[in-house]
């Protein structure tokens, strides 16, 4: 099965400052797995370097493994843009190309990366995203308006859908619900839940309550004190997290006792 | 994000707990008192005092659900609402058997026949007490070691049930008359106060569900004793 990643001793900063520490965690293939932690626990830190994505900021560096079905995506002769085509990652804001039709936003990532294909094809493959997106029926009659004119709930799903579209191992998300209304993020967390049969999904979110609906494994990130660099406090089956939580810490952030 | 209204909301609903541990103690206490003097007055103060117990576990039942529904308890809380509400309805079921037992009293002839049977009864009904109030105490405390001693406590309780059975299917009669009825209230009596201890067992499986978290329904089989059929000559 496609869609295993471990992360070993893996480290991130910015500069001088140090932003994870040591994290090794085991993502299952095919499921969901969601990072949870207060503000500023490196949680999306870690999510970027799941795809290369950390170190296109200035001055990042990056220590340890992330090994994606065998192959350890820092290694030499891995390319970043072939990384970030099987590891897709969906951001808090929806970000579709306002402009471009919802035909073109679900298939910017093919045209880009993808060799020559026929229309029919590009066709096909823009219905089953936004079908696997749980967008199409609702966007079936409009696919050449702007992506920019949908709701917000569905300018997500769109960025779902073209992240999909590249046909990815992995997509990470990074807080896709936070922007959205309570009805928009049920639609998103069942799509979710339907994704985890074709891709591995990682999630990152604040909301506790979320990452109990939608995941089978969560991980509880934490910066002890004040600049601290974020490490993975606990990490396990969901069930277990919210029910029988080993660490103490994880208990008093999920209860509410501190955060 | 400290969530302190929740947080009290569960202070409160542990103290109401621990309320109601101390009504249903009264009513065991009591229901038994009376079975031993005959006195009605003390019966009927038990039998009008569950309405006060029923209520309580209402209001135990009301406020548990409503903290499921408002506020998403997870981990050591989740386990602390459900086992409150799980613990609640033991305590009630006890109250139950409490008046049980205080009807029992109204009607119970105290012959000399009685006495042997009252003396097992008094012994069992002590040993109950205390299984009681060491269950309510291992909730209160969160200690799992008394929880889980609490079937040691209640054994001789099972012990001294199948002695009372076993001398009312083969009586040792000094001549004196005992009618079925007579037998009836001595067996149903003992088997009211040996069902309190095994609910007082049974809520010591959920104290130590409380605090490690772990599943376990061993406590489930300790209900009744296994060779009561011997009893019965089977």
């Amino acid at each position: 099965m496609a869609g295993h990643v471990t992360t070993s001793s893996l480290s991130a900063s910015f500069g001088d400052i140090q932003a994870i520490d040591d994290v090794t965690v085991e993502i299952p293939a095919n499921k969901v797995t969601a990072i949870i932690g207060p503000s500023g626990c490196g949680k999306s830190t870690f999510l970027r370097c799941l795809n290369r994505m950390h170190e296109l900021v200035p001055g990042a560096k990056i220590s340890g493994e992330v090994v994606w079905d065998g192959k350890n995506i820092y290694g030499p002769g891995m390319d970043a843009t072939e990384v970030r085509r099987g590891i897709g990652m969906v951001f808090q804001k929806p970000n579709p190309f306002p402009l471009m039709s919802v035909e073109e936003n679900v298939s910017a990532g093919i045209r880009l990366t993808g060799g020559r294909m026929s229309k029919a094809m590009v066709a096909e493959i823009v219905e089953h995203s936004l079908r696997l997106a749980a967008l199409w029926d609702e966007v079936k009659n409009k696919l050449h308006k702007p992506g920019g004119g949908l709701s917000g709930g569905q300018q997500q799903r769109l960025c779902i859908a073209r992240a999909l579209a590249v046909q990815p191992d992995i997509i990470l998300m990074d807080e896709p619900c936070s922007a959205l209304d309570p009805a928009s993020t049920q639609k998103i967390e069942d799509t979710i839940d339907k994704l985890k049969q074709n891709f591995t999904i990682v999630i990152v979110t604040h909301n506790m309550q979320q990452a109990a609906r939608v995941s089978d494994s969560t991980g509880f990130m934490l910066a002890r004190e004040m600049g601290d660099p974020g490490r993975m406090i606990e990490y396990g089956p969901t069930n277990k997290i919210f029910t029988m939580p080993d660490r103490k810490e994880t208990e008093n952030y999920i209860t509410g006792r501190f955060g | 994000m400290t969530r302190q209204s929740f947080h009290e909301g569960l202070k409160q609903l542990n103290q109401e707990i621990l309320h109601l541990g101390s009504l249903v103690v009264d009513a065991v206490d009591l229901s038994t008192q009376a079975l031993f003097t005959g006195d009605s007055k003390l019966a009927n103060s038990v039998i009008a005092g569950d309405e006060d117990i029923n209520e309580l576990t209402l209001r135990i039942e009301g406020q548990s659900l409503a903290l499921q529904a408002r506020q998403q308890p997870v981990a050591g809380d989740l386990r602390l609402l459900h086992v409150c509400l799980l613990v609640s309805l033991h305590l009630e079921r006890i109250g139950d058997l409490a008046v049980n037992i205080a009807k029992i009293a109204k009607r119970l002839e105290r012959t000399s026949a009685a006495e042997p049977y009252l003396d097992l009864l008094r012994k069992m009904s002590a040993q109950a007490l205390e299984v009681l109030r060491q269950g309510i105490k291992a909730f209160a405390d969160r200690d799992v070691k008394l929880a889980d001693s609490l079937e040691a406590i209640d054994e001789p309780i099972d012990e001294m049930f199948k002695e009372i059975l076993s001398r009312l299917l083969h009586p040792q009669t000094n001549g004196e008359e005992t009618s079925a009825e007579w037998a009836t209230h001595i067996a149903l009596a003992s088997r009211y106060i040996e069902r309190i201890a095994d609910q007082v067992v049974d809520m010591g499986g959920r104290v130590s569900f409380l605090v490690t978290g772990q599943l376990d329904g061993t406590y489930f089989d300790r209900a009744a004793p296994e060779d009561l059929g011997k009893q019965f000559g089977e």
